[in-house]
């Protein structure tokens, strides 16, 4: 007779000891360091605080070498750990126009107060192997400059000053955390945006190609994109005094979209926002892009019925940690619903064969 | 004395700065049918809209009296009204498309109606869906059919069995032909004819075709502007028009 | 050129220090403050039975899909004093009912029983036990999807509003082109049901042999689904019944067979495939009832 099969537990156990094993590889190659993950993965760690919510290189390093590389999995640990972390409060926003930038360029003018700064970046990179890496390559030193005392001014400021810009008003909203409330349909501007920061960045990606290749064309200038460091204050109400409690590198972008007008409002440009911890420019310029696909309604465009500008699908699938959940629970044991479907199809047969 | 079935008192509705329609007032009694003509733009829809709760008037009064029971539509509840919707009231659209699932059978649409006011029992579904699907001229074979095989003139008449199943009080029809081809619309006008007669059927009916208000409508109001311009007898109005406007719709139509 | 070194920390890099799992977290794992939130829900779903509460689902240690919604109602319902039974597919010993029956061991070193009735608090995945459930008892579901009209809408805002006006007649249409097409009504798990004369409720993936249980049960029925942020509940004696027409009544069917191993004949069954012949043993799915009845 038939004994069924027993032994989940040891299964499970002896599973995780050989993941672990495999984690960990040849034993004769040195073993990976956190701070070789932090200091030269620096830009999967980033991509990692940001989906994951939680500014800690330490942490988000440890997640990517737990998960072997895939960030995905790397994300859904800090994310999973940030959840038992207490909230001692929360700090007044970032004013990024005070961020020191190590990048900063627009592509809708071509001098601007605070001048064009290339940073650290692949363009114009030829993506060509550097087989000097396999050794250890000479590195050349960039030159050092003094990092510029005055504050660099937001180049749609500009605009703004002009008219010729969409202004932002300042409703006095007290923005809801998405992680503490449910998200609700319809979502308002604050609580899009939270959502789309921690969004999957290919998910971003696409989506914003989508708007470019005129699934609800909106066609964008980087009026602006900045990287660099801000200061994270906090009020400790206790002392009643503010003080600078970290400071991290943000990725700030917004675009410039052309608009026609409509019966609401005269033509003007439009802007789109995009913020991620990092530097994370893809995703940055990919945000803004779909924030403003988002905002049809308010600006008085119409539904074309681009993904982009569905807010109810775009909040709900950008989500890469429910997203890899979902799926990934297709391996669980389905016995029983398969079972129900069996007898049904049987029976549905059963009396087709009959009826023939 | 007769109560009317619907009373509207001034009436209106705009959208923005542009008038949608402008103090209408009117009654519709019991087994009339009433034709709204107008042009392009002079707020006939927005009119029809309002009656069958698709759009929010801005001010006025509508009074539903059926069963000798009084419904203020404007001053109920929204599940109040949209259970009145579903009973009391039909819709049937210009375009097929917009009055039907056509991812669920025809049957399943007829059924719909039925099911959404407390049918649960198949078989009388089925046999009543089966009963309407012959009414309006669809071959009961096609009964599980979808929708997207019919062709557009089948597909208007599947749209009035659905809309006339549960014996609605008001039947609003919106340019019931407009989409139709020349062929098909005397088809479909006939057989609207025919149930109306057949059943003592309440309805409005907007159309920009004085033909199909001269064919079907007891009394008609003319629109302009937002606003009605004339109104009476269907045949006293389009024999002999009293506004200049109501001049100029009716010989640009009969001289043709 | 990074500076990130210089960043001034909140919390401690504790991680690496060797210390057991489950002392670094609250009882149950989940906060107190979110515990209240998560009860508060709870209350709230049991007073308006079948509808969906929203909540601020929190991001478990478990993927979303594979039982967060169960995991945080059960955190928050659970005491030092409660006897926790986890079953998936009607098991005790599947993957999954492993995996989370030792989650809350090690983060709340709770008693855990295989035996129904000596649960005081049961989370389940696609199974209600064979064995009644009592009074006291509270029962857990695991949920997916908890919106039983997204498979005719898939907006949430849209299907709120149905919700709310009880505009429900779309909800027949599905059963009624079943028939139409197949003579029967297609839906074999996750059978939709109208809760205490309102609600149109989706029971989460559970075959619909067990729908019947469901209905005037002495036990508190909760469902949690984490990643749709929705918990929902059917208070104790609360009338639960599954959509049908009159004349094509519910019928709650299961595999025509006998246990192979109790001889059960009105439990539902396990098909299991046991040679390359494709031969055939049908077996208990809640391997509890199944045991208990072998050693009688």
């Amino acid at each position: 007779m038939y004994v069924a099969v027993k032994g989940g537990e040891k299964a499970i156990e002896n599973a995780h000891n050989w993941l672990s094993e495999i984690r960990r590889g040849d034993v004769n190659v040195p073993n990976l360091e956190i701070d070789q993950i932090k200091e030269q993965l620096t830009l999967s760690v980033e991509r990692v605080m940001s989906e994951g919510s939680l500014y800690d290189t330490d942490l988000a390093a440890l997640a990517i070498k737990q998960s072997r590389g895939d960030l995905i999995e790397a994300i859904f640990l800090i994310r999973a750990y940030r959840t038992t972390l207490p909230r001692f409060g929360t700090s007044p926003p970032i004013k990024t126009e005070d961020m020191v930038c190590m990048r900063r360029i627009s592509a809708t003018y071509k001098d601007i107060p605070g001048k064009q700064k290339l940073g650290p970046t692949f363009d114009y990179t030829h993506r060509l192997l550097d087989f000097s890496l396999l050794a250890e390559g000479n590195i050349p030193k960039a030159e050092k400059r003094k990092v510029l005392k005055e504050k660099i001014p937001h180049v749609l400021r500009f605009l703004n000053k002009e008219g010729l810009i969409q202004k932002e008003k300042n409703n006095n909203y007290q923005p809801k955390d998405i992680t503490r409330n449910p998200l609700e349909f319809p979502a308002n501007r604050s609580e899009r945006l939270q959502s789309l920061s921690r969004a999957d960045e290919g998910f971003l990606l696409a989506l914003a190609y989508s708007t470019q290749r005129g699934y609800a064309r909106n066609h964008a200038f980087v009026g602006e994109l900045r990287i660099g460091y801000v200061k994270v204050k906090y009020n400790i109400p206790e002392l009643d005094i503010e003080i600078d409690i970290a400071e991290i590198i943000v990725t700030e972008c917004e675009s410039v979209n052309q608009f026609q007008g409509s019966k609401k409002t005269p033509a003007q440009f439009t802007r789109g926002y995009g913020l991620t911890f990092g530097q994370l420019e893809r995703k940055a310029v990919s945000m803004a892009l779909v924030d403003r696909a988002l905002r049809w309604k308010e600006i008085g465009e119409e539904f074309v019925g681009a993904p982009a500008q569905d807010e109810e699908f775009v909040l709900s699938h950008c989500d890469n940690i429910q997203a890899t959940g979902f799926l990934e629970h297709l391996k669980l044991p389905h016995y029983v619903d398969f079972q129900s479907e069996l007898e049904l199809v049987r029976r549905i047969r059963k009396e087709y064969e009959k009826n023939k | 004395m007769i109560i009317p079935l619907l009373k509207v008192t001034n009436l209106s509705k705009s959208y923005d700065n542009i008038v949608g329609c402008k103090n209408i007032s009117m009654s519709l009694y019991p087994g009339e049918v009433l034709g709204i003509v107008g042009e392009s733009g002079s707020g006939k829809t927005t009119l029809i809209n309002c009656l069958s709760g698709n759009l929010e008037p801005d001010r006025g009064k509508i009074i539903f009296n059926i069963n000798n029971k009084e419904t203020d539509f404007l001053n109920i509840s929204e599940s109040e009204k949209r259970k009145f919707i579903r009973t009391d009231l039909a819709f049937v659209h210009q375009n097929p498309r917009d009055g039907l699932r056509l991812n669920v059978s025809a049957g399943g649409n007829i059924g719909e109606k039925l099911m959404s006011v407390g049918y649960r029992h198949y078989g009388n579904i089925r046999s009543l869906a089966t009963k309407w699907v012959n009414k309006v001229e669809i071959d009961k074979s096609r009964i599980d059919d979808l929708p997207i095989t019919f062709s557009g003139g089948m597909l208007q008449r599947l749209q009035i069995a659905k809309n006339l199943i549960t014996s609605p009080n008001v039947i609003f029809m919106d340019e019931p032909t407009g989409g139709l081809d020349v062929s098909v619309q005397a088809r479909v006008l006939d057989l609207i004819r025919s149930l109306v007669n057949e059943l003592n059927l309440t309805v409005i009916i907007v159309s920009h075709d004085l033909a199909v208000i001269r064919l079907l409508a007891d009394k008609m109001i003319v629109m302009k502007n937002g606003t009605v311009i004339e109104s009476g007898l269907s045949d006293q109005v389009l024999e002999d028009p009293q506004q200049e406007y109501t001049q100029l719709l009716v010989s640009s139509v009969l001289q043709v | 050129m990074r500076k990130t070194n210089n960043v001034i920390k909140i919390k401690d890099f504790k991680v690496d220090k060797g210390l057991p799992f489950d002392q670094e977290y609250n009882f149950a794992y989940l906060d107190e403050n979110t515990k209240k939130m998560i009860r508060r829900a709870i209350i709230k779903a049991l007073c308006i039975p079948g509808y969906q509460v929203p909540f601020a689902s929190r991001e478990m240690p478990m993927p979303y899909g594979w039982g967060t919604g169960g995991v945080q109602v059960t955190a928050s319902c659970l005491t030092k004093r409660d006897t926790l039974k986890i079953i998936d597919q009607g098991a005790d010993d599947t993957t999954n009912a492993v995996s989370i029956r030792n989650f809350f061991k090690k983060t709340s070193n709770i008693k855990t029983t295989e035996i129904t009735e000596k649960a005081t608090l049961i989370q389940t995945r696609h199974r209600i036990p064979e064995t009644p459930l009592k009074k006291k008892q509270i029962f857990v579901y695991q949920v997916p999807i908890p919106e039983p009209l997204a498979f005719l809408e898939p907006k949430v805002s849209e299907t709120i509003k149905m919700h709310s006006l009880s505009e429900y007649g779309a909800m027949h249409v599905k059963l009624y082109e079943d028939i139409s097409k197949n003579g029967h009504i297609e839906t074999a798990y996750a059978y939709p049901v109208k809760t205490n004369d309102r609600y149109i409720m989706d029971p989460s993936p559970i075959p619909k042999f067990d729908n019947p249980k469901m209905n005037n049960s002495p036990a508190i029925q909760l469902f949690g689904a984490g990643r749709e942020q929705r918990i929902y509940a059917i208070p104790p004696y609360t009338k639960v019944k599954s959509l049908d027409f009159e004349d094509y009544p519910f019928d709650p069917f299961k595999a025509e067979h006998a246990c192979d191993i109790c001889g059960s004949k009105n439990t539902y069954l396990d098909e299991i495939i046991v040679d390359d012949a494709g031969n055939k043993s049908f077996i208990c799915s809640d391997t509890d009832f199944c045991n208990k009845r072998k050693n009688k």
